[in-house]
């Protein structure tokens, strides 16, 4: 009897290998292992469930025993991966078990980065990577009415709309001039600024936290210039590290991420990556709608018809409703400037080279409309 | 029971089209409530009364009626990935 496939992971990747692999085949015995609860969620949803009413539970779309029944698979919750033996092609769980597997699939995601702070208030600072983390945020915030932000990226942002919009008084901290600064050129960022800034949030910009106190009654954060920041919770969103522990210690070739090949394949023939730990041919991409093209392009290849993975270009929509937000940087290391036109009712700032081709854009506000007729005229990021 | 209807742009005020109702062809009365689907992967939200023009789905198109080729225009994913949500 062939090893089942075996996926690492319980979140947006590993169910949505899982699912494509199910609509390809059913004859193929599929085991799931999930350090978490192992129920199905949709993550992007954490940061703006406040506004749409949403409660950690009710974000759980399934819990393991209703997934497993319908994707005709095993799931074995609240278990980690100790180790994996490529050469005997099998895992050693934290329960003890061994398990052989014909094909494994790591879906492990990312951690957050913490930043190295001082202070008597650091152990208090959260983290949200998953539905837990939020179910954790939600209870510590139910008497608090003040959350500081550390970061003021994609998650930074999304987070810092949906407490503002839902009358919390929100400072948000970042040692760039402007949020999403790594996505937005500054006449883009000033605009999304001024937008959050109407609904409430307070930026403190070109600014790092020198340390973090707990009192009694409070948290205060200190900044570079002297600045005070009273606040009840301090939430940290300054990036994402993608979890590479596992495959190193199984001799794996890594990088930034997990390295694989366009099959989503490692080092290693019989083990494939995708979602927030990999790295596809250099680029680390930790979206959703990545993971849809790299689920379907695994799926057919565990189901044993070899399919590279092709990414086209992929906006990414930002949960920001006062201030809609669509943006689709250009590849790092590409020559070329953004040219920006704004009035009153949004910004489309495009990405060109000097041949006039579009690399990317950022669009804001009404200009949003704009990001269908412009996403075609985008390079495909891997093809 | 759910009637077939075609939305048209004169045969609707706009506070009915607001409210998410619009009036069935054969006009007799009967009302077909416009739902919204949500996507499960990523929370996009389908609404019937404003379609997915930009990738060939008219406003007033109802879900059942969107071919199984169509996507979820933010994550990409099937249509049956998509739940019904209450408006």
């Amino acid at each position: 009897m062939s090893q089942p496939i075996v996926i690492v992971g319980s979140g947006l990747a590993g169910y949505a290998v899982a699912r494509e692999l199910r609509r390809l085949t059913t004859d193929k015995a599929v085991v799931m292992i999930t350090a978490d609860h192992g129920g199905f969620y949709s993550k992007p949803m954490l940061s703006n469930a406040l506004s749409t009413g949403k409660t950690p539970e009710s974000i759980i779309n399934g819990d393991a025993e209703k997934m497993a029944a319908q994707l005709d698979i095993t799931i074995h919750s609240h278990t980690r991966v100790e180790a994996v033996d490529t050469s005997n092609q099998s895992i050693e769980l934290s329960n003890g078990e061994r398990l052989s597997y014909s094909a494994l699939v790591m879906a492990i995601g990312a951690d957050q980065v913490r930043l190295p702070l001082q202070g008597s208030g650091v152990s208090k600072i959260l983290t949200i990577n998953d539905v837990d983390d939020y179910k954790y945020f939600r209870d510590v915030l139910a008497d608090k009415k003040r959350v500081a932000i550390i970061g003021a990226g994609l998650i930074g942002c999304e987070f810092a709309n949906d407490l503002s919009a839902t009358g919390y008084q929100v400072d948000v901290i970042d040692i760039s001039p402007q949020p999403l600064g790594r996505l937005l050129p500054p006449e883009a960022g000033a605009y999304l600024q001024k937008k959050l800034e109407a609904v409430g949030v307070n930026f403190h910009f070109n600014m790092t936290v020198e340390s973090v106190d707990q009192s009694d009654t409070m948290m205060q954060l200190k900044l570079t210039n002297g600045e005070k920041v009273d606040t009840d919770i301090v939430l940290s969103s300054v990036g994402l590290t993608p979890r590479i522990n596992l495959a190193k210690k199984a001799g794996l070739l890594v990088n930034r991420g997990i390295v694989v090949n366009q099959l989503l394949q490692t080092s290693d023939e019989n083990i494939f990556a995708l979602g927030d730990c990999a790295e596809v041919e250099g680029k680390v991409l930790p979206f959703v709608m990545p993971i849809t093209h790299a689920a379907r392009a695994l799926a057919a290849t565990l189901a044993g018809k070899p399919t590279p993975v092709v990414y086209p270009a992929m906006p990414v929509l930002v949960k920001t409703p006062a201030c809609p937000t669509v943006v689709a940087p250009p590849e790092s290391g590409h020559a070329g400037e953004w040219r920006v036109e704004s009035n009153g009712e949004g910004v489309k700032a495009v990405f060109q080279n000097n041949s006039g081709n579009l690399l990317g854009f950022a669009l804001l506000g009404q200009a949003t409309a704009m990001k269908n007729e412009l996403a075609t005229k985008l390079p495909p990021i891997l093809n | 029971m759910l009637i077939p209807f075609k939305l048209t742009a004169h045969s609707n005020s706009s506070a009915e089209k607001s409210m998410g109702y619009v009036l069935p062809e054969n006009q007799t009365g009967q009302y077909y409530q416009m739902k919204k689907y949500q996507c499960n992967i990523c929370g996009f939200i389908y609404d019937e009364l404003l379609g997915d023009p930009a990738h060939g789905i008219a406003a007033g198109t109802r879900w059942e009626d969107i071919p199984e080729s169509w996507s979820c225009p933010e994550c990409g994913v099937n249509k049956a990935d998509f739940e019904m949500v209450e408006i």
